[in-house]
């Protein structure tokens, strides 16, 4: 189930596959280290920084500004579910890897 | 919602039955929307998780799933999914219950098996990098067994998730969340995804 999903977000859609894979590992470190890897796209840098940590400070002004850079709204749409998919698979992940020592 | 194809980018039978929801419910709610909206991409997969998260977990009540996932969301200070989650919550648990989580959970009559819970959701959500062994032990000590600490994981997984959706594409609050809250403790989470 898990895996399925994780393959859905970062297989055929209409952005570029290796940016979804670089949002996806962005994200998944930052929950397992807590440290920030920059993106080379500054607003979809800072975009996924706010996703990644403090989603409730997402202001339209930041969908703005993808836009201005030229994302598609479809290429937003997926940009976010992956970074969100991220933020909730690898503290699942993590989560279970522990336990699983514990048994 | 921030974005227009989650509004009128949905295929026809799909824009047919959020037409009917609509009517239902007084607005269309935000993760139909997304997760419908190009369904293969991602709802068609995270639905099952949700559903099975929410309503498939063996050792804890729906009534303690929601008040988790109420906790998770208030954590990442989603005001759309704490709002329902504690409306869903608060009728299966009563008002007092729901309403210390809200509050400083420490200070309030919570039992302790629930707040080892809350503790240990709090770190996971909010300090994940964190974790480790002994954060699992308080809840072992409980008599929490593994199977129900990997149900409470999930819980917190699927949460992370759609809060973080629910605040970028800023969904819409419902107009009567006591509607919202009926529906979906009667019916849980199977039909948030719409094929079509």
């Amino acid at each position: 189930m898990i895996q399925a999903l994780k393959r859905a977000v970062l297989g055929k859609g209409h952005s570029d596959p290796e940016l979804r894979q670089q949002v996806y590992e962005k994200v998944s470190d930052q929950v397992l280290t807590g440290d920030i890897t920059p993106l080379t796209a500054p607003a979809l840098n800072s975009y996924i920084d706010k996703l990644s940590n403090h989603a409730y400070k997402i202001l339209d002004q930041d969908f703005e500004a993808l836009q201005s850079e030229g994302y598609s709204e479809d290429e937003i749409f997926e940009l976010t579910i992956v970074g969100a998919t991220a933020a909730g698979v690898t503290r699942l992940e993590k989560g279970l890897s522990i336990l699983q020592k514990l048994q | 919602m921030r974005l227009k194809i989650l509004k009128r980018g949905h295929r026809l039978l799909q824009k047919v039955q959020i037409f009917f929801i609509g009517t239902m419910m007084g607005y269309t709610p935000g993760p139909i929307a997304v997760l419908s909206y190009r369904r293969n991409f991602f709802g068609k997969y995270y639905n099952p998780w949700l559903q099975q998260a929410l309503r498939g977990a063996k050792h804890w009540s729906v009534g303690e799933i929601e008040l988790f996932g109420t906790f998770v969301s208030k954590q990442n200070q989603c005001q759309y999914c704490t709002t329902d989650h504690h409306a869903i919550a608060k009728m299966s648990l009563g008002k007092e219950m729901a309403d210390a989580i809200l509050r400083d959970f420490e200070q309030s009559n919570l039992e302790d098996r629930v707040k080892v819970v809350l503790r240990f959701l709090q770190k996971l959500t909010l300090e994940p990098h964190a974790i480790e062994e002994a954060d699992f032990m308080p809840l072992q000590a409980q008599g929490i067994t593994n199977e129900a600490i990997e149900e409470i994981i999930h819980v917190c997984g699927v949460f992370c998730v759609i809060n973080r959706l629910a605040d970028s594409f800023d969904f819409k609050m419902a107009p009567d969340t006591e509607k919202v809250a009926r529906f979906l403790l009667k019916n849980g989470y199977a039909m948030t995804s719409l094929k079509g």
